[in-house]
């Protein structure tokens, strides 16, 4: 049977709720604009959260984890696909935007209004009040984090606790499920609840397929139902939006909306990432991965172009990190609670290109270049060094083309050497960023200082895909600072209604 | 994919049968996207023909005894090709999600071993001016859908059905 389509109407209509969309809700309904948010994924409330990898990816992450760039050496770019988007299955890790990148942005693309230090530095505020952020607390650090910071301290490397926007974590280093507590303040239990509670609506379980447009403007959207089973359920969606759309999609989907509505320009062009790599390495004293925050220290080196984290991942991810098989394998899964892992996220300098997949999807072309991939092989045999310093009997390297184990620290340089590919590397990302990126000068954005459309007045873009470059640092914060200037710039303004729908 | 921790000495695998591979990978099969699916098939296949491809036998991966599937796992993990490598280490990560996704293997992998201190349970560090998820605010789902109960028409007053 033929469901009839669904029709509504609101001053903005918002499609994706993660970091940006749920911030852009937050302002504009709090400001007494009537909005409408829009989202793919289910709702699910914490106590609903899977604690098994195959069923909460299924709840949660987009295209369990196999969306990736093309190419002949592919990587998995990862993505929340649920309300709260993907801050519902982060870490919470929060940075504020480093200050010799947003003075970058806001000499070469214009945004010195948007970016204003002091400005800047207030919203941060706001954000680290709202969302209770501070240091993890010494009872939830956990053994990885524990080790880490052994290791950083050993060698002498400028390492420190991380802050992160989870104020009652327990430490049950389920972050990448969704946590079970709603401790982590995630969109999903921060700002969209707020903003329902400002009068927003929320339609969950809708695919934004297209931006409706009237007389040269964007007036709302069309999209379809999904049923449980994510597939469409025949049911097409048309929200009128009186007066703007804010796509808020992420980095990765924003231009595929863009794209198949009819925009062209920069949109999808010089999309960036962060790609990582993790090493593990075994100890003989327990180490305890099953316990803490996820994620809990750090080592930034800014300087080298990357950045340290430990990273407590659920048990399946763990397994397969381990090298062999059978009997071989099996003996260190019998162990995983004597194991570390440690990730390097990299600030590349190499641009990619996203277009919208052949039939559906999304097809991201993304390669790092030379220097990219030295500061990837600095990043990997700093963790080794580190590793050993912190009391590590083996390392496991995980690079193709060297040995699964690593005996001693002095092994780290052969990931140095320069032999050694990006294809080696177990790489991925889930930090994107700039695919419509903000630029007063059209020639070199998608959008315009205010975040709208340089080419469609009326639509905004307000998630990661507007941040110029990536930042070099965990992305959240930022795109939520930037959002959140943008949105109460536009509901301050006195912007004409586009149409009496 | 029971080939990469097959039941033995090591006292974690389950025992033949105990946990459905199949149905799990069929599962991810059905999450993935049309080139991730394409990928998780191929892997499938290069696997089951690896003997004769790899070791010039005219026989398939099914066909091996246990040590030998092992060893050809083993060869193609490590495998010049990075084609080859990923694939099969695809596998491996479909197996070991399979595998530590069932309790009994989770508990008797040690994972969870350290427990929460009675701090870290208690709850409460800090109060937040957030509204939480309970706090009150009647949450308008409007008609979307609610992982728990499929749909909740609360709120959905202002929608119109058209035609
Ligand atoms: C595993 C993981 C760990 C991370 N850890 C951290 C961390 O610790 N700290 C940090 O700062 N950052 C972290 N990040 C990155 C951070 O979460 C993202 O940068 C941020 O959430 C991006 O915000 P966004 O609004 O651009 O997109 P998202 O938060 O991804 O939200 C986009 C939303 O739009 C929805 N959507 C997409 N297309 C459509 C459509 N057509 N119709 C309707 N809805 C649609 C999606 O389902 C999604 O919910 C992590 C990311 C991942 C994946
Ligand atoms: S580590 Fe903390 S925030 Fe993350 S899931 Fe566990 S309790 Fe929640």
């Amino acid at each position: 049977m033929k469901l009839p389509p669904l029709e509504d109407s609101a001053d903005f209509v918002i499609v994706g709720t993660g970091a940006g969309g749920a911030t852009a809700a937050r302002v504009l309904s709090a400001a007494g604009l009537s909005v409408i948010m829009v989202e793919e994924g289910p709702h699910l409330r914490p106590e609903q959260r899977e604690r098994g990898l195959i069923a909460a990816m299924g709840q949660s992450m987009r295209d369990m984890a196999t969306l990736s760039t093309s190419g002949s050496a592919p990587f998995p770019l990862l993505a929340g696909r649920c309300v709260g988007g993907s801050t519902a299955i982060n870490s919470g890790i929060i940075w504020r935007l480093p200050e010799s990148v947003r003075a970058e942005w806001a000499r070469d693309f214009g945004l010195g209004e948007l970016l204003d230090e002091r400005g800047l530095g207030d919203t941060f505020d706001v954000l680290d009040r709202e969302l209770g952020v501070g240091e993890v607390a010494a009872d939830v650090r956990g053994g990885n984090a524990r080790l880490m910071q052994r290791g950083a301290e050993a060698l002498g490397l400028p390492g420190q606790i991380i802050k992160r926007n989870a104020p009652d974590c327990k430490g049950r280093a389920r972050c990448l499920q969704g946590c079970p507590d709603g401790a982590r303040q995630s969109m999903d239990v921060s700002y969209v609840p707020r903003a329902l509670a400002d009068g927003a609506r929320l339609l969950a379980g809708v695919r934004a397929t297209g931006v409706l447009t009237e007389a040269g403007r964007a007036t709302g959207i069309e999209g379809e139902r999904l049923g449980q089973d994510k597939r469409p359920t025949g049911q097409q969606v048309r929200l009128h939006a009186r007066r703007g759309v804010i796509v808020a999609a992420g980095a990765l989907h924003t231009p595929v909306l863009l794209r198949r509505s009819g925009l062209r320009g920069q949109v999808g062009d010089h999309y960036q990432a962060h790609p990582g790599v993790a090493v593990v390495g075994r100890f003989s004293e327990q180490v305890g991965m099953g316990f803490g925050a996820t994620q809990a220290y750090q080592v930034p080196m800014f300087d080298r172009g990357f950045k340290l984290e430990s990273i407590s991942l659920p048990p399946e991810l763990l397994a397969a990190r381990l090298p062999g098989v059978g009997e071989e394998w099996q003996r260190l899964l019998r162990n995983l609670d004597y194991f570390a892992q440690w990730a390097s996220i990299t600030r590349v300098r190499a641009t990619g290109r996203i277009r919208p997949g052949l039939i559906s999807g999304v097809h991201v072309r993304y390669e790092p270049g030379p220097e990219d991939v030295a500061r990837i092989r600095a990043g990997a045999a700093t963790l080794v060094r580190m590793m050993f310093a912190a009391g590590a009997e083996e390392v496991y390297p995980g690079v193709a083309r060297l040995p699964e184990v690593f005996q001693s620290p002095d092994q780290a340089a052969r990931i140095e050497d320069a032999g050694v590919r990006r294809q080696d590397f177990h790489l991925m990302a889930s930090h994107h960023f700039a695919s419509a990126r903000a630029s007063d000068d059209p020639r070199h954005g998608a959008v315009d200082s205010t975040l709208q459309s340089h080419d469609l007045p009326g639509l905004y873009v307000m998630d990661a895909a507007t941040l110029p470059t990536a930042t070099g640092v965990n992305p959240q914060h930022t795109i939520m600072a930037v959002v959140m200037r943008a949105a109460e710039k536009l509901a301050n303004s006195e912007r004409p209604a586009i149409t009496a729908a | 994919m029971a080939a990469f921790a097959p039941e033995g000495n090591a006292g974690l695998a389950p025992a033949e049968g105990e946990i459905d591979y199949l149905a799990a990978f069929k599962v991810m099969l059905g999450e993935a996207t049309p080139r991730g699916a394409l990928g998780m098939r191929l892997a499938l296949w290069l696997v089951a023909l690896a003997p004769i491809w790899l070791w010039g036998r005219l026989t398939t991966f099914s066909a091996l005894a246990i040590p030998r599937r092992t060893a050809l796992l083993r060869e193609l993990l490590r495998h010049r090709s990075f084609v080859v490598r990923e694939l099969t280490t695809l596998l491996k990560f479909c197996a070991a999600m399979v595998l530590l996704g069932d309790p009994a293997v989770r508990a008797r992998s040690g994972y969870d071993n350290v427990q929460a201190t009675e701090e870290a349970e208690s709850g409460v560090r800090r109060k937040l001016p957030v509204v939480a998820d309970d706090a009150g605010a009647p949450v308008r789902v409007w008609p979307g859908h609610d992982a728990g109960d499929g749909i909740d028409e609360e709120g959905a007053e202002s929608t119109r059905e058209v035609g």
